[in-house]
C-alpha cells in the first residue's frame, strides 16, 4: 500500500461525497453559504425579469442602427450624392437620426447595467420567499447550473428518462419544444416529460405524485399553442378544478375556461370560439361530450378513475380521446388493484399498442424487458427517488397503540362490518378518549412546540370532527365543501404562521392539492390502497418542500387496522413489481383479489371481533 | 464627405453604444456565474463537513490502507485534505 493509494482514495471519497450533496437550503438551519446562494438566485430571477427583454431590445436596436450606418456609408460613396444639396441634407438628417438612436441605446444599456450593479436582495426576505416557494428557486438553480454539476448528483437523480429504451429516449430528447408561452421554469426531467408528450403524442404520464405532472402537460399545451394550436381540454376530479384554473393562470399565457355548472354550455361555446384551456369534471363531461368536435390536446387528470370500461365517465373519456391527436392520461397510481387496469389505461390512450400488450400480459410470466419495450412508447414514469434527490428526508412511523378496556369493549360491540370496525378501532368508546386520540394529543403537543404545521388525514368525517375538537377547532377539507371553499381553506392554512392543524378526509384531500407548508402527516387509520396513503403523504412531501417530513400512521393493536396494514403491504408489492418499474416479475401474483391471504385475515379478524 | 451627427461624430456615438451594450450583455452571465460560484461554495462546505465527520478508516472502502495513516495520527478523512503525495511520504509507514 502506498501514499499514492491514500491520495487516490481521498480523491474518490471527495467525488463520492460531492455526488451526494443535496442542494436544498434548510430554512430552519440558515447557513451563510446557503443564504448567499439564495440571494444570487433571487438576484438572477429579478434580472431576468427586469433586464433580459430590454437587453434584447437594446442589442437589436444597436445592431439595426449599425446596419443602417453601414448602408449610409455606402451611400456617401456614390458620387451623385455629393453633387446634390438635397441629398446631402438628407444624409445629415439620417445621420442625426442614427446618432440619436445610438445615444438611446447607450443610455438604456448604461441604465440597465447600473441597475444590475446596484441591485441588492434582502437576505431575510429572500429566505422567506424561498420557504414559501422553494420549487421556483430549485428549478431556477437547475436551469443555471452546468450539466456537469447536475450530473454529478447535486440535483439530478439517477434516471430522468424513466428507464425508457435509448432509441425512444434519444428521440424524445431530440424533440424541440417551444416554451415561449410558459411562464414557469421547468426542471430538466419535466422538460423531458414535456418532450415525451409532444414526441409520442398519446401517453400515460405516470410520474410519482409531487413531481409536477400538471406543469409538464401545461408546457406541452404551450408548445402546441406556439405552433398555432388553440384548443386544449382538461378533465379532472371536481376537487381539483379550481387548482387547474389557477395553475394555467400562474404558469402559462393561455386562457383557462372552467366549463362547469349552469353556464357550462355557454362556457363550452366560448372555448370553441376563442380557444384556451377548457377545464371540466368527469361528471360534467358526460353532458358535454356530444357537443365537442375535434381539438388539439386532451389531458385526463387522475386517470386511474377511468379504469372501468363499463362506466359512463370512462366511455366519455374514450370518445373524447378519439377527437384529438394528443392525449395525456395523468396518474401516479396507474395500477391500483389489478394489472388489467393499467392495461386498460395504456391501450385506451394508445390503441396501437393494444394487441401487443394484451398478448404479452396474457402470458403467465411475461418477460419484463419485453413488457418494458412494449409500454415504453406510451408509459413514462419517474419516481421521486429518480429525479428529486434534493427532497428532504421522510420519516415514516407506525404508531401501534394498545386499546384500553373500554375501547376494546366498544370495538367488540360495534356492528360486524368493516367500516364500523375501522371507525371503532379509531374512536373507541368515543369522546376523543381512545388510545389513538391520546397518541394524537401527544404528537400534536410536540409539533406545537416545534411550530410545525400538521395535516391529519382520516377516511371518516366523525374522526375529523373529533380531531377538530381535540385541537379546539381546526379547518377541515372533506367531500362536502366546494372547490372554492377548499382553496380558501388551503390558502389560509398556508398563510398562517407557525403551528396549525388541518383535518382532511383522505379521499377528498389526498389528491390534487399541495400542502408543502406542512411538515407532518398523521394518518388516523390505515387505508385500503397503498396509493391513498402515499398520495396523502405526497401532498406534503413534494417538490418545493424544504423541511424534513414526518408521517405517522396510527394503528390500533389487535384490530382490523393490523390486517389492513398487511393488505396494503401486499398491494404495494404488486405496484413495485409492475407499475413502478414497468416490469413484470410474476403475472400470476399481480392481482389482489377477494381471495388473497390478507383479505382472508381481514375477514378472520372481523369474525373474531 | 464625412458623415457627422449634430453633436459630434456618429461613430463616436456608435462606439460608446457598443461599449455599453457589451457591458449590458455581461449582466446575466455574471449573475449566472455568481450562482455557480455560490453553489460550488455550498458543495465544498458540505464535502468538507462530510470529510470531517468520516473516520479515516472508511477510506478502506476506497482502496487505501488506513493503518499507517491512523498510526501517524490521522483521525478523519479531512486530515488528508491538502496533503500531497510527497508530504505523505514523510510519514513513516505510509509508504511501504
Amino acid at each position: 500500500m502506498t501514499a499514492e493509494a491514500a491520495i487516490r482514495a481521498f480523491g474518490l471519497f471527495q467525488e463520492s461525497a460531492r455526488a451526494h450533496v443535496r442542494l436544498l437550503p434548510d430554512p430552519d438551519n440558515r447557513r451563510p453559504s446557503d443564504g448567499r446562494l439564495l440571494v444570487a438566485l433571487a438576484k438572477y430571477e429579478t434580472l431576468v425579469r427586469e433586464v433580459s427583454t430590454r437587453t434584447e431590445e437594446a442589442q437589436e436596436r444597436y445592431v439595426e442602427t449599425g446596419e443602417r450606418l453601414q448602408a449610409l456609408r455606402a451611400k456617401t460613396r456614390v458620387r451623385d450624392h455629393l453633387f446634390s444639396l438635397g441629398s446631402q441634407a438628407n444624409l445629415v438628417r439620417e445621420t442625426d437620426q442614427l446618432a440619436v438612436e445610438f445615444r438611446w441605446v447607450s443610455t438604456e444599456a448604461r441604465n440597465l447595467s447600473d441597475y444590475a450593479e446596484r441591485l441588492t436582495m434582502d437576505l431575510a426576505e429572500t429566505w422567506r420567499r424561498y420557504a414559501g416557494n422553494a420549487a421556483t428557486f430549485i428549478a431556477l438553480l437547475e436551469s443555471v447550473l452546468p450539466a456537469r454539476v447536475v450530473a454529478k448528483g447535486a440535483l439530478a437523480g439517477p434516471d430522468m428518462r424513466g428507464g425508457l429504451p435509448a432509441e425512444i429516449a434519444d428521440a424524445v430528447e431530440a424533440t424541440q419544444v417551444d416554451l415561449r408561452l410558459l411562464t414557469a421554469n421547468l426542471r430538466r426531467y419535466q422538460q423531458f416529460g414535456t418532450q415525451y408528450i409532444v414526441c409520442q403524442k398519446r401517453v400515460l404520464l405516470g410520474d410519482d405524485m409531487g413531481l409536477g405532472k400538471t406543469i409538464q402537460v401545461l408546457a406541452a399545451m404551450c408548445h402546441l399553442a406556439a405552433q398555432g394550436k388553440k384548443h386544449f381540454f382538461v378533465v379532472a376530479p371536481n376537487s381539483v378544478l379550481i387548482n387547474w384554473e389557477r395553475e394555467v393562470k400562474k404558469h402559462t399565457k393561455l386562457n383557462p375556461i372552467v366549463v362547469h355548472g349552469g353556464d357550462r354550455d355557454d362556457e363550452l361555446e366560448q372555448w370553441q370560439r376563442e380557444g384556451g384551456v377548457a377545464i371540466t369534471t368527469y361528471t360534467t363531461l358526460g353532458r358535454l361530450v356530444d357537443k365537442i368536435t375535434a381539438f388539439d390536446l386532451l389531458a385526463v387528470d387522475e386517470a386511474h378513475s377511468v379504469k372501468n370500461p363499463e362506466t359512463q365517465r370512462t366511455q366519455s373519456v374514450v370518445r373524447l380521446s378519439g377527437l384529438t391527436e394528443h392525449v395525456v392520461f395523468m396518474s401516479g397510481t396507474a395500477l391500483e388493484n389489478r394489472l388489467s387496469e393499467l392495461q386498460f389505461l395504456v391501450t385506451t390512450v394508445q390503441p396501437k399498442v393494444s394487441a401487443e400488450v394484451a398478448s404479452l400480459l396474457k402470458q403467465v410470466r411475461p418477460v419484463p424487458a419485453e413488457v418494458r419495450m412494449q409500454l415504453a412508447p406510451v408509459y413514462l414514469r419517474r419516481t421521486q427517488a429518480d429525479v428529486l434527490t434534493e427532497l428532504p428526508d421522510l420519516t415514516e412511523t407506525d404508531e401501534v397503540v394498545p386499546l384500553e378496556s373500554a375501547d376494546i369493549e366498544a370495538y367488540r360491540m360495534s356492528p360486524d362490518n368493516l367500516m364500523h370496525k375501522r371507525l371503532a378501532a379509531t374512536i373507541g368508546a368515543g369522546g376523543q378518549q381512545s388510545a389513538k386520540f391520546d397518541r394524537l394529543r401527544e404528537l400534536l403537543e410536540g409539533y406545537q412546540e416545534d411550530g410545525r404545521k400538521v395535516a391529519v388525514f382520516s377516511f371518516f368525517r366523525q374522526v375529523l370532527d373529533d380531531v377538530s375538537t381535540v385541537v379546539g377547532g381546526c379547518p377541515q377539507i372533506h367531500g362536502s365543501i366546494s372547490a372554492e371553499e377548499r382553496q380558501l381553506v388551503l390558502d389560509r392554512f398556508a398563510a398562517k404562521e407557525g403551528f396549525g392543524v388541518l383535518a382532511l378526509q383522505i379521499e377528498a384531500g389526498g389528491v390534487g392539492i399541495n400542502l408543502q407548508c406542512a411538515q407532518v402527516v398523521i394518518l388516523m387509520e390505515p387505508q385500503f390502497k397503498p396509493s391513498t396513503e402515499k398520495q396523502a403523504i405526497a401532498r406534503v412531501r413534494r417538490m418545493g418542500q424544504t423541511r424534513k417530513v414526518n408521517a405517522h400512521r396510527l394503528i390500533s393493536k389487535g384490530t382490523v387496522d393490523e390486517a389492513l396494514v398487511l393488505l396494503v403491504e401486499q398491494k404495494k408489492q404488486v405496484f413495485e413489481d409492475y407499475a413502478q418499474h414497468s416490469s413484470v416479475k410474476d403475472a400470476s401474483g399481480m392481482a389482489i383479489d377477494a381471495g388473497s391471504a390478507a383479505m382472508e385475515e381481514l375477514r378472520g379478524i372481523i369474525a373474531k371481533a | 464627405m464625412q458623415v457627422r451627427s449634430g453633436r459630434g461624430g456618429v461613430h463616436a456615438d456608435a462606439g460608446f453604444a457598443s461599449e455599453q451594450v457589451k457591458r449590458l450583455t455581461q449582466v446575466l452571465p455574471k449573475a449566472r456565474a455568481e450562482i455557480i460560484a455560490a453553489t460550488e461554495a455550498v458543495i465544498q462546505e458540505a464535502v468538507l463537513a462530510e470529510m470531517k465527520a468520516t473516520p479515516i478508516a472508511e477510506l478502506k472502502d476506497f482502496g487505501a490502507s488506513v493503518g499507517p495513516l491512523q498510526s501517524v495520527g490521522f483521525r478523519t478523512v479531512a486530515d488528508l485534505s491538502g496533503r500531497s503525495f510527497g508530504s505523505l511520504l514523510n510519514y513513516r509507514g505510509s509508504a511501504t
